[in-house]
């Protein structure tokens, strides 16, 4: 049809649906031009012309091809190549070389890359220009058609837009050409000459440090294999420990990060909300008017509402040196100042008290010390699924190797128990205390507690050893001993409240007693409980009658953080707000700010919150929705606009959360900025990361587009100290921390050695110093000692003043007949956190499942495989059941971090916080995760009174 | 020889994820399997085992092979030639280890990363694979 008008009409005709993909965007103006091309093409071949207003026209562009809605279209070739879905690989590089062949790159301005199905049309006009026939044809055959067919079969219930439009007629052209002579045409856009300056290093690898920088105790060493901007593969640490230092290696999420963060689904432009909250209907925009529009709301919420109602909210997406939530907390606080947190969702309870125990928060010891241990007794700790720390696994391999016992509590046989364990002691969530005060009653009457170690260094074990003024009656050991209740808290005591036989309390208890030293190393899971703090000091009890505490090879059973090395912080300014709440209750801050109060809510700075959250950073991170508690209600509460009026989030995907913003920015991910990698609180290493590649379309690092955001609060100058990008900043962090770690090396070598592992591996155990030298050295308590009974506790009225059992909200007694069953959240190898939720290659190292004891599933007809609903007041969910023993009778888990994903009022994601709560424990006000009742039925099935929609 | 020690596998599948990484496999599409088993009775326990291409010395995928487009080489490793493969499939059924998997249409399979370190050995944090070649 088409060859007849020759080679100008098939070359001009590719260049228009070129430009249609390359389109200057200016808006919803757009549309007149993108119709306009559409048109003109449907012209060329014989089309019938496209009956789509100018607006539509617009919006469906801003969806499709800039990403601004819930499709994710293949427009570049490697999307359905190699791994699929995965940007920049091999394939795009086969595209790069065969466009160096003819003289040619991408053209950088668009940040597209070279196999962006725009450049690809662009490159076919180019031949068609140049005549070249042979290499149209294999060109058209090998990469441009695939391509466009894929995209034509997704795009078949949109016929009528312009996208399909323009790829349906650019198929009829390319497929129509058949040669012919050369005509002279300009370089169609997309496209540049090869630069000159380029040409040495092309072809040529570079190895690119892209380390892991989600919030996970591992960090591990990630190199991007880099070869003309695409990044040909991952590899990681190479060294095998025989160095004597931390073996980094990946785990299966580090290996993953190409196929998560470089997909299709990444956000490309910046934009704005056109329509109801949680719809994710946004429109692309520039990013001056994104800018200028934060600027704008920033001072307006802060003249009409005071700067106490703009919140920074908690994030960890990027979990390293340089953080756009700490970044924005610096801006925020020059320009007047924002409402603070404290805690974090991770160890608030942990965090929290710990310190009413033992004076600090730092209560761990470094992971080598287990070498030393004759037990090891791992509490709610599951490192080989959550990834703890990179040493942890070869630690225990070491312990199990040579003989120590392991022992695991958990209510989940987990990997770690199935890779280590001896001994699996199944426990009712939320009943820690209750085995630990019966654990201490067995060792108590068998005589095998540490004396020396109780009366020398710790207050309110017995009548002897109370503060002054206090009841001696109130004492641990009248406790166990049911002098005042009349019930002795004996392992056939605990038996029925723990789910865990009284012979295997005797046989661990006696255990724990007799190894010495040995390590009672808690995770995180107990803490993340209605009664969270008291399982806490439970456990530094246990630590302490058995005289654990500050022993290399033992452990004080509290917090486990323990500082080795400095760790570098971005510098925060003084926030001329004084106000602070704990992080977990925003979503009340938003709801009923301004009734928030010190002593109901943990408020600080004021007896009572100055006003609502009216405006929220939310960057890189997923509290706003996914793993906050509750995400019904907080749907409820973010879709309301009149409430929290603003809110501005950066991220690389449209998360659950990004969907309830009025902004979203593209932010830049790993494999496109600097960054130091830190580890969690240990620090025995450091990270430093570079770009792979420029960041793609207009992403941008969060420092950047902060610092514009500076610029317009005129606070510039102060927000960068002169530093123009965050490398720079890097730079200075690194040079001020070298002062405290004499051991690091300046940062040209830091930097080319991709970090430094610190030859010095401190083997710290914490209160060491106040045990082998109490009289220098006290308890930073007010006692001076370590505080079983806490007179500051007692009087807070919020817990007893004795770590004992206390029967939570939502624990194993008050489930009942319509939620009988106890649900809990846990790690999985597949995530980290949300991160990898929207990754379906990951899947099957973990697929998202309901685990469910057999007895359980049976009482509900449930067989293995079923799809089953899980639900309670809060909401409802959907997801597949794993019937299994490795979970105990009563108790259900779903592994946290799958993407909430509501239809017709059932998560059909099967996001645990979907079921849990938003009301706090009742000292740290912290989020008690692992705190739900809930009743599991076949999905579809009639439920009394409610018909359930498959 | 593909060297799995069980009792150090932790079953986190690190290897299983490197291995896709280096040979850029799809989703659902894999070369190296980590599969959990559960104990059915008595204590509850998990042992895993790796499925991978054990690169017989006669392999049965070569001689399902109508194409002739499987070999064993003198480097011990059982080699797809794609280029002559039909992508018929017999192979995937012959093979004991359920190890031949279809790509893009193509028979594939682990060729220990041909030559380079293995991926699998180098990914593994408790150093239970070791890829022993000829």
């Amino acid at each position: 049809m088409n060859a007849k008008k020759g080679n100008t009409w098939i070359c001009e005709g590719l260049r228009t649906a070129a430009r249609f993909f390359f389109v200057s965007w200016r808006g919803l103006e757009s549309g007149a031009e993108l119709l306009g091309l559409t048109r003109r093409l449907e012209a060329m071949t014989g089309g019938e012309g496209c009956g789509m207003g100018e607006e539509r026209a617009a919006l469906e562009y801003s969806r499709l091809v800039c990403g601004t809605g819930d499709r994710a279209l293949p427009l570049w070739g490697s999307a359905i190549r190699g791994q699929r879905d995965t940007l920049l690989d091999k394939s795009t590089l086969e595209v790069v070389r065969i466009y160096h062949d003819k003289g040619l790159m991408a053209d950088p301005a668009y940040g597209q890359p070279a196999d962006y199905i725009g450049t690809q049309l662009a490159f076919l006009s180019y031949l068609a220009a140049e005549g070249a026939k042979e290499w149209f044809a294999r060109f058209r055959q090998e990469h441009f058609m695939p391509l466009a067919e894929e995209l034509l079969k997704l795009l078949r219930s949109e016929r009528d837009g312009c996208l399909y439009k323009v790829t349906a007629a650019s198929v009829k052209l390319a497929a129509g050409y058949e040669g012919g002579e050369p005509v002279s045409a300009e370089l169609p856009p997309g496209l540049i000459r090869f630069p000159e300056s380029l040409e040495a290093g092309f072809d040529k690898e570079r190895i690119v440090p892209t380390h892991g920088r989600g919030n996970c105790g591992g960090r591990c060493i990630v190199k991007s294999h880099v070869v003309n901007g695409c990044i040909t593969g991952l590899s990681s640490d190479d060294s095998d420990g025989s160095d004597g230092l931390p073996v980094l290696r990946a785990c299966a999420r580090g290996y993953s990060y190409r196929r998560t963060f470089l997909s299709t689904k990444r956000l490309r432009y910046p934009m704005k909300r056109i329509g109801e909250r949680g719809q994710a209907s946004f429109v692309r925009i520039s990013w001056d008017e994104a800018l200028d529009t934060i600027a704008r709301e920033c001072k307006r919420v802060k003249e009409l509402y005071g700067p106490a109602s703009r919140y920074v909210n908690s994030s960890s997406g990027v979990y390293a040196l340089l953080r756009g939530d700490d970044f924005a907390r610096r801006l925020l606080a020059l320009d007047g100042g924002y409402l603070e947190r404290y805690n974090t969702y991770s160890s608030a309870c942990a965090k929290y008290v710990t310190p009413y125990v033992y004076g600090t928060s730092d209560a761990g010891a470094a992971f080598y010390t287990l070498r030393y241990s004759e037990l090891i007794v791992l509490w709610a700790f599951n490192p080989v699924e959550t990834n703890y720390g990179s040493e942890v696994i070869s630690v225990l391999a070491a312990a199990k190797g040579r003989g120590v016992p392991i022992v695991v509590v958990d209510p989940r046989y987990n990997d770690t128990a199935a890779a280590f364990a001896d001994e699996w002691i199944p426990l009712r969530p939320g009943t820690d205390s209750a085995l630990a005060d019966a654990m201490a009653y067995v060792i108590v009457s068998e005589g095998l507690h540490d004396k020396a170690f109780l009366g020398k260094y710790c207050i309110g074990f017995d009548r002897e050893h109370m503060p002054e003024g206090s009841d001696p009656g109130d004492c641990l050991l009248d406790y166990l001993n049911g002098t005042w209740d009349g019930i002795k808290k004996s392992p056939e005591w605990a038996e029925p409240i723990t789910g865990v036989s009284a012979a295997r309390i005797y046989g661990l208890a006696r255990r724990y007693a007799k190894l010495k030293p040995a390590a009672l190393l808690p995770g995180l899971g107990h803490q993340r409980h209605a009664n969270g703090e008291q399982s806490v000091r439970s456990l530094c009890m246990l630590a302490c009658i058995t005289g654990n505490v500050g022993k290399t090879g033992g452990h004080s059973g509290g917090y486990n953080h323990i500082r080795l090395h400095a760790i570098p912080e971005i510098p925060q300014p003084p926030n001329p707000c004084p106000y602070a709440i704990p992080s977990f209750l925003w979503t009340k801050a938003i709801s009923s700010g301004a009734e928030m109060t010190r002593r109901e809510d943990g408020v600080r700075g004021a007896e009572r919150l100055p006003s609502p959250i009216k405006l929220i950073f939310n960057i890189g991170g997923s509290l706003l929705m996914n793993q906050h508690s509750d995400c019904f209600r907080t749907a409820e509460i973010l879709k309301d606009d009149s409430l929290c009026e603003f809110i501005v989030c950066s991220d690389v995907f449209m998360t659950p959360g990004a969907r309830y913003a009025d902004i979203v920015l593209p932010a830049a991910s790993m494999f496109e900025c600097s960054n130091i990698n830190v580890p969690w609180d240990t620090g025995n290493f450091l990270l430093y990361s570079s770009p792979a590649a420029a960041p793609l379309w207009e992403c941008r690092d969060d420092y950047d587009w902060l610092l514009g955001l500076a610029e317009r609060l005129g606070a510039g100058r102060e927000f960068s100290q002169g530093h123009s990008n965050a490398e720079s900043w890097m730079r200075a962090l690194y040079e001020k921390l070298r002062q405290e770690e004499p051991e690091l090396p300046d940062y040209g070598q830091f930097s080319r050695a991709m970090g430094h592992k610190y030859r010095h591996q401190p083997e710290n155990t914490a209160f060491k110093k106040q045990i082998e030298d109490p009289e220098r050295h006290p308890f930073p308590t007010p006692s001076g000692k370590i505080e079983l009974y806490s007179e500051r506790l007692k009087s807070s009225g919020e817990l007893p003043a004795i770590p004992r059992y206390v029967p939570s909200f939502e624990g194993p007694e008050s489930a009942d007949g319509r939620y009988p069953l106890q649900l809990i959240g846990f790690h999985v190898k597949n995530r980290c956190h949300s991160i990898h939720g929207n990754n379906e290659a990951m899947e099957d190292l973990e697929p998202h499942r309901l685990w469910i004891n057999p007895e359980d599933a049976a009482r509900r007809g449930l067989t293995q495989g079923d799809e089953a609903e899980v639900f309670n007041d809060r909401g409802r969910l959907r997801i597949c059941v794993y019937i299994t023993r490795r979970i105990m009778p009563g108790v259900a888990a779903i592994p946290q971090g799958a993407w909430f994903r509501p239809e017709g009022g059932v998560d059909m994601g099967g996001n645990i916080n979907t079921l849990t709560t938003q009301r706090p424990s009742p000292l740290a006000r912290g989020n008690p995760q692992h705190s739900n009742l809930v009743e599991v039925i076949k999905a579809g099935r009639k439920e009394a009174g409610r018909h359930v929609h498959p | 020889m593909f060297i799995h020690k069980k009792e150090l596998c932790i079953g986190c599948r690190a290897c299983q994820q490197a291995c896709s990484e280096r040979s850029d496999l799809p989703p659902g599409v894999f070369f190296l399997r980590i599969e959990g088993r559960e104990s059915q009775a008595g204590e509850v326990s998990v042992s895993y085992r790796a499925r991978v291409c054990m690169q017989c010395a006669r392999p049965k995928c070569a001689e399902a092979c109508k194409a002739g487009a499987i070999a064993r080489g003198r480097d011990g490793i059982v080699h797809v030639d794609a280029s002559a493969c039909t992508g018929c499939g017999r192979c995937v059924s012959a093979c004991p280890f359920g190890a031949m998997v279809m790509l893009y249409s193509k028979a594939a399979k682990c060729e220990q990363c041909s030559g380079a370190r293995p991926a699998c050995e180098a990914a593994c944090p408790a150093f239970c694979i070791t890829v022993q070649r000829k």
